[in-house]
């Protein structure tokens, strides 16, 4: 079944996007092979947390270098996701490390119960690199689109001062908000639907405090707040790179 | 100065939230008396290695003993100073790491012998939910400022119509109908409340929806060949929903539901933004540089969606990896559901972006026809 979506979606792309679309496509191959180069390198013992920033630096490469070509818009958004991530990561660090939400929850002890719980990995480093993954996506995607719309508005009003090339970042940036915090409640829902349909009568005592439940808010939010930040960040590194360039 | 004059409204009234912030943090953190199981906060932690385990392939787990001092913060017994023996795992998959500050939620039993023992339930976490909500929603408003507290009232509104949902269903209201009402609801109510009732919206809202029904009939079609190809068994909490065919249908359309929004709303607005800057240009070449924008979002919209699926199964995949099974068969076993929704999303972005360019086309310009 997944081949045959898989098809659908390259025949889509093909049609709809041509050359471009079958970048597309390939790029989504690639970063999905980083994934699992990242899985082998954390089998083989590699510290996740290391093994999960070069996997995003790759990632964030490939999406942007190779799908949209390596020129200063992408080089600017390069920078700014980098800058977002090291900010973010110390915060994920020591939230992911006090709330205590590592490993698997009550609700998945029977899946596993097949398995030897003797692993010799670190579950709190790989729940951050799970939740690190799952913001570098919308990160890349706001960064390139500010970076992309501030270059167009830089070369078409050559005596905008530097402040107002940041503000008008920051505008376009506050209309993704919008989007943005829907998509991920979204996102939410279709994943965690199981848990409110299961949870829906028990113990509120319990819920609030329950593993599954901080874990997925956790990871949600800190999704939310990586693309919240993301937009003050790369106006200001956009603004900045495109005026020292033009030597002003 | 001028800065602070000119926002002095909003500095205020951000202050006053931050303020209210702290306190709710603080009340969350400390709100033992509110709750009817025994709470008590670690105050020391002594540590010692037991063992090491080996596992089925030869993997040494190490095993650590803790001794935990802690003091008990409500009920009867409050102030009482009390032991508790927990065993931890290196790891931590499934047993619980008991660090200094802790609360834990615990029970007295009696074991067999007469001798009363001290069982940790679990450990509290309401206040670090209350953080990072608390976070999300400074940062969105400090960011954000008006839009993004619009943004916070469309989020309010689509989670009290996800719990109506929710109500309705346990009531007995077939879900897959219940979504896609829920899907049209939170389009137009999440579309009006951020852009207004104007042109743009009406067809972004139109837009986004023939784009969703579009891609929603493709997967259908694929399903209806597959059914019972689909590995339903490693939906999270299976067992407590018999409709599990219609919940997993379900939440494909609400996943892809965001991702054609945002597409569509940045086509719309490109497209209006290009023709209010020059309202000469003609729709041949507003055609031409919507297509050089939505080519480049494409390609990106497509890469949030494959790591928001697959990220969150990174546990799972290293866990049985560890427990010897091979990499292209824990890919199979637990991505399988994962891919689905990001394909089925990915397809409903590359549908939604021809829908959109010609939509906006038809509602923001004159002459236009499809």
């Amino acid at each position: 079944m997944i081949f045959t979506l898989a098809v659908i979606l390259f025949i889509l792309l093909l049609w709809i996007g041509k050359g471009r679309g079958v970048k597309t496509f390939l790029s989504l191959c690639f970063n999905f092979m980083i994934f699992a180069v990242m899985i082998l390198c954390m089998n083989f013992g590699m510290n996740p947390l290391v093994v999960t920033l070069l996997g995003c630096i790759g990632i964030t490469a490939v999406t942007l270098f190779f799908l949209n070509d390596i020129n200063m818009k992408t080089k600017t958004a390069f920078i700014s996701v980098l800058i977002t991530l090291l900010l973010l990561i110390t915060f994920i660090l020591i939230l992911s490390n006090k709330s205590k939400i590592q490993g698997f929850t009550n609700e998945d002890a029977d899946e596993i119960s097949i398995f030897s719980l003797n692993i010799h990995l670190n579950m709190i480093d790989v729940i951050i690199s799970v939740i690190i993954m799952g913001l570098i996506g919308s990160i890349i995607d706001i960064a390139i689109s500010i970076s992309s719309a501030l270059h167009e508005i830089f070369l078409n009003n050559k005596d905008l001062s530097k402040n107002e090339l940041f503000k008008s970042g920051m505008n376009i940036g506050r209309d993704i908000i919008g989007t943005m915090t829907n998509t991920l409640f979204f996102a939410f829902i279709a994943g965690f639907m199981g848990f409110f349909i299961w949870h829906f009568n028990t113990n509120m005592e319990n819920v609030i405090n329950s593993k599954a439940l901080c874990s997925q808010l956790i990871r949600i939010f800190c999704s939310g707040i990586g693309t919240i930040i993301i937009i003050p960040i790369s106006s200001f590194v956009s603004s900045t790179i495109y005026y020292l360039k033009a030597g002003r | 100065m001028q800065f602070i004059h000119k926002n002095k409204l909003f500095i205020i009234t951000y202050a006053i939230l931050v303020l209210l912030s702290i306190g709710v943090i603080y009340f969350f953190s400390n709100n033992y008396a509110y709750y009817k199981k025994t709470i008590a906060k670690v105050t020391k932690v002594e540590e010692k290695q037991t063992k090491t385990v080996p596992n089925n392939i030869g993997i040494q787990e190490t095993y650590y003993a803790q001794s935990i001092t802690a003091v008990i913060k409500n009920g009867a017994q409050k102030g009482l100073l009390i032991n508790i023996e927990n065993e931890r795992s290196f790891s931590g998959v499934l047993d619980k790491q008991i660090s200094t500050g802790d609360d834990l939620f615990i029970t007295f039993i009696k074991s067999k012998d007469n001798k009363e023992k001290i069982i940790i339930e679990d450990i509290k976490r309401d206040k670090y939910i209350v953080f990072i909500v608390i976070i999300f929603m400074l940062t969105l408003i400090l960011i954000g400022k008006r839009k993004g507290l619009l943004s916070l009232v469309s989020l309010a509104f689509n989670i009290i119509l996800f719990s109506v949902i929710l109500y309705l269903y346990k009531r007995g209201m077939n879900i897959l109908l219940l979504f896609m009402i829920a899907a049209l609801l939170f389009t137009v109510i999440s579309l009006i409340l951020t852009l207004g009732i104007n042109k743009k919206s009406i067809s972004v809202i139109t837009s986004t929806l023939i784009s969703l029904i579009v891609s929603m009939l493709i997967a259908c079609i694929v399903f209806l060949f597959y059914a019972n190809k689909i590995e339903y068994e490693h939906m999270e909490f299976i067992s407590a929903i018999y409709d599990y065919q219609s919940v997993f249908y379900s939440s494909v359309i609400i996943g892809g539901l965001g991702a054609i929004m945002d597409i569509a709303i940045t086509i719309s607005s490109s497209i209006s933004e290009l023709i209010s800057n020059n309202p000469l240009l003609t729709v041949e070449e507003l055609k031409r540089s919507g297509k050089h924008i939505t080519m480049d979002i494409m390609g990106t919209m497509s890469n949030v969606l494959l790591f928001t699926y697959i990220c969150g199964s990174l546990p799972i995949i290293l866990f049985t990896m560890r427990n010897g099974m091979p990499l292209t068969m824990a890919i199979k076993y637990y991505l399988n559901l994962e891919m689905i929704r990001a394909l089925t999303g990915s397809i409903g972005i590359v549908v939604s972006i021809p829908v959109s360019l010609k939509i906006s086309l038809l509602f923001l310009k004159r002459g236009a026809d499809i």
